[in-house]
Parts: structure tokens; C-alpha cells; sequence
């Protein structure tokens, strides 16, 4: 008795206060306990329709269970083969539009290279009048005012694209590439070229500025250079200038550009003067000024006005002395008007 | 008549094998094709195919309707249409057919007879 009311106790004690929770666990061990292994087995007999001995294979349930996890994990295998092979076939597709696509762009880019190759060809005929242009600029600007070098700097149109310098008919990038690298050689060339010019240019228009080209006023040449009957009276003499007489206070303008070397009175009889130095050995003087307007130093243009017409110093009226030295010699100034 | 034609000869699924270590001892009759490896004494009596394996051994009177044999067989066989001795078969009694081929290897001692009018023509 004592037995059985500790088990039953046992047995409250467990429903009443375990039970509700646990029941599933409770079950799932049971089944566990109560677990046989699946035994059960086929036979597959393959009989045949005439004498021979019949086939049969005798099949545990086990087998097939695994034959049927086996053939479960090779549908999925081959279900994951098929969903790859399908979805390769669409990238092939993909690619293939994309190769579609590219083949259109590339045709469409080498459209664009014949045109760039036309568009470079009318280029390479605008640098060969360019070059024609050069040369005829260098032969116009005398060839003894231009370096010896410029005329190595002239660039034959052609030279550097194999001979012929003939517009591009080929529309083969690498060519094109060529071409236009000759073109920026052949550009670079020019630039330097023509700054040589420009250089050039300057220099002539500085020369040409600095070289006495105006008479230093307006009005009547009263006497030329060389020899003259004084206009004293008695005898001729030799005149080393040229007068231009005009009203008194008539402006003087330097006959080109340089610098004042002498600018006040002139004892030998010149009265107020002026003399200019214009480099390359070249001086000018202008003599009987009222009153010089430009001091020793002072840097002149040509045509500025220099000083007023006067009639200092030897002089018989209001008129200029102008005189022209050149390399210390004395010319006549009105081979320079 | 395709059916027909068609029928006799085994279209039918097996629907009965008796084993290699069955023995029976008495009547067998039913309407499906047999097949039997084991042995039988008595009689067999079924309205459908029978196939004799290469293993039985028969000592009974046999008929059917198609009659394949490849085992050994003591007694008298009819089938109404035809009957096949396979090489390794081995037949003591007397037949009656409509159709008989007999396999190189074949043993039969008995008497034969023949169905004339009901022979099939396609077939030997």
C-alpha cells in the first residue's frame, strides 16, 4: 500500500503541476522510446512473358527511403542545373542584344571617324594655305630682316605625314591619330613661324620707326642741302640741312622715334636745337627753335612735337635747320621725306 | 478482329506467378495469364496465358490459351491457339494446338494434334 500511494503521489505531484507545459515533450519522448526501425521491404519482380527465370529484387524501405532523398536531391540538383543553364541562356541572349548594341555604336563610330577623317583632311588642306600664306609673308618681309633660322621654321605641308601631305582617305583610327599629331606638330611649327614673323614685324615697324621718314615740319624748303649761294650775301657755301621756313612758333616734330641727346643752345650759330639720336647710328638736328620743348634724356616719337619754329642763332627768318647723320656723316634729309 | 488477333498473344499483364518454391497439388483454374516456376500436380485449366519457367515442373493436363514452355511438363497439353516449346524445354504427352513452334533444344515425346480451321495464318 505504502508502494502505491508514493507512486500515485508521484503521479499528481507530475499532471498537476508539469503536465500542461511539457506535454509535447512528454509525447515526443514516448515516441522516441516507442521508436522500431521501419523494417518493412519490396520485392520487384520483372516476370517474363516467355521461359526465362524471373527477375525479382527484394527492396528494404530504407533503400528506398534513401532512393528517394537521392532521386529528391538529384530533381533539385538538376532543377538548380536547369534554372542555371536557363538563366545562362539569358545572359546569352543579353549579350548577345548587347553585342547587337555595340556592333550599332561601333558602326556608328566609325561613321564618326570618316567624318573626323574628312573633317582632318579639310584641316590638313587648311594648313597647307596656311604654310603657302607663311612663305608668302616671309617672302614679302625681305629675307635679310629675318633670322637666318626662319627659313629652317618654314614647315613643308606634308612632310611629316608620309610625303604627300594628300587629304586622308582612310578612315583607320590609327592613322587619323597620326595625322592629327602631325597636324598639332605642323600647328606648333606654324605658331613659332609666325611669332618669328610678328617678331620680325616688330622689329621692321621699330626700324622704320626709328628711321627719320617725315619732314620735321610744314612748310616751304627754303634752301636744300648742299651747296648754295649764301644767305648772307657774299659767296655760296655748303649747307649741311635742309630749312623749312613757316611762321614763327610753327611746331617741330621728331622725325622718328629716339632719344633727346642735345636740347638747348647751340653757340655755332644753330640758336636753340635739338638733336635726337635714333640708334643704328642715325641722328637728327633741328636748329633756330623758338623754344625746345623736350629735354636731354627725354624719349621721342615720331611726329611728337618737339619744339616751336624760331629764328635763333644765325638765322634770317623763322624756319628749321634739320639735318640727318648718319654713322656720323651727313646726308641729305630730304631722301628721308 | 485487331483485338482479337492481338489479344492472344501476351498483351495481358501476369497476374499470377507461382514460385520457384511454391508446389501445388490439385486444380488450377482461372481466367488471367499464369505464370508458374514452382511445381504443380493435377490439373491446370485457365482461359488465359500460361508460361511454364525455364525452373517448373509440371505433372498435370494443361490448357490454355497461349502456351509458352520452357520447363519440363508430363502430361497432356491443349491450347487454343498456340503453343511454344522454348529451347530448354522439355514436354512428355500429347498436344493439341492451333499453332506450334518448337525451340532448337526442345524435348517433346507425344502425339500432336491440330486445329486446322483455327490455325492463325501469319503464324508458324
Amino acid at each position: 500500500m505504502a508502494y502505491l500511494n508514493r507512486f500515485d503521489s508521484g503521479r499528481l505531484l507530475k499532471t498537476g503541476i508539469r503536465m500542461p507545459k511539457t506535454r509535447w515533450l512528454v509525447r515526443l519522448r514516448s515516441r522516441i522510446r516507442s521508436y522500431r526501425p521501419d523494417t518493412r521491404r519490396y520485392t520487384l519482380m520483372v516476370i517474363p512473358h516467355h521461359g526465362k527465370t524471373v527477375f525479382s529484387l527484394r527492396i528494404p524501405i530504407r533503400l528506398v527511403k534513401v532512393a528517394l532523398l537521392l532521386s529528391g536531391l538529384a530533381g533539385l540538383y538538376l532543377a538548380g542545373v536547369l534554372l542555371d543553364y536557363r538563366s545562362a541562356l539569358e545572359t546569352a541572349s543579353r549579350e548577345r542584344a548587347e553585342l547587337q548594341n555595340l556592333r550599332e555604336v561601333n558602326a556608328r563610330q566609325h561613321q564618326q571617324i570618316e567624318q573626323l577623317a574628312k573633317s582632318t583632311a579639310s584641316l590638313q588642306a587648311d594648313m597647307g594655305r596656311l604654310n603657302q600664306l607663311d612663305a608668302e609673308l616671309r617672302r614679302l618681309i625681305s629675307t635679310d630682316e629675318l633670322p637666318a633660322v626662319s627659313r629652317g621654321g618654314i614647315v613643308r605641308p606634308g612632310v611629316n605625314s608620309g610625303g604627300q601631305g594628300g587629304p586622308v582617305l582612310n578612315a583607320d583610327a590609327g592613322t587619323l591619330i597620326k595625322t592629327v599629331q602631325d597636324l598639332t606638330l605642323q600647328a606648333k611649327a606654324r605658331e613659332s613661324s609666325l611669332n618669328e614673323l610678328r617678331d620680325a614685324l616688330i622689329a621692321r615697324n621699330q626700324r622704320l620707326a626709328a628711321t627719320p621718314s617725315i619732314p620735321p615740319a610744314q612748310g616751304e624748303i627754303t634752301s636744300p642741302f648742299g651747296w648754295r649761294a649764301s644767305p648772307w650775301g657774299w659767296g655760296g657755301d655748303w649747307h649741311p640741312g635742309v630749312d623749312i621756313a613757316n611762321s614763327y612758333g610753327t611746331p617741330i616734330v621728331a622725325t622718328a622715334d629716339g632719344t633727346v641727346v642735345f636740347s638747348s643752345w647751340n653757340s655755332g650759330g644753330y640758336g636753340n636745337m635739338i638733336k635726337i639720336d635714333h640708334g643704328n647710328g642715325i641722328e637728327t638736328v633741328y636748329a633756330h627753335n623758338s623754344q625746345n620743348l623736350v629735354s636731354v634724356g627725354e624719349h621721342v616719337k615720331k611726329g611728337q612735337v618737339i619744339a616751336y619754329m624760331g629764328n635763333t642763332g644765325a638765322s634770317t627768318g623763322p624756319h628749321v635747320h634739320y639735318e640727318v647723320h648718319v654713322n656720323g656723316k651727313l646726308v641729305n634729309p630730304a631722301n628721308f621725306f | 478482329m485487331f483485338g482479337s488477333k492481338k489479344a492472344p498473344i501476351f498483351t495481358e499483364q501476369v497476374e499470377t506467378v507461382i514460385g520457384k518454391e511454391t508446389r501445388i497439388v490439385g486444380t488450377v483454374s482461372g481466367n488471367g495469364t499464369l505464370r508458374i516456376d514452382g511445381q504443380l500436380e493435377g490439373e491446370l485449366d485457365i482461359t488465359g496465358d500460361l508460361i511454364v519457367g525455364e525452373s517448373a515442373h509440371l505433372q498435370a493436363k494443361v490448357k490454355a490459351n497461349n502456351i509458352t514452355i520452357a520447363g519440363s511438363v508430363v502430361g497432356n497439353v491443349d491450347a487454343a491457339q498456340r503453343l511454344e516449346l522454348a529451347p530448354t524445354a522439355r514436354l512428355q504427352g500429347d498436344i493439341k494446338v492451333s499453332a506450334l513452334v518448337i525451340g532448337e533444344g526442345a524435348v517433346f515425346k507425344g502425339a500432336c494434334e491440330m486445329r486446322a480451321e483455327e490455325a492463325p495464318r501469319g503464324k508458324t
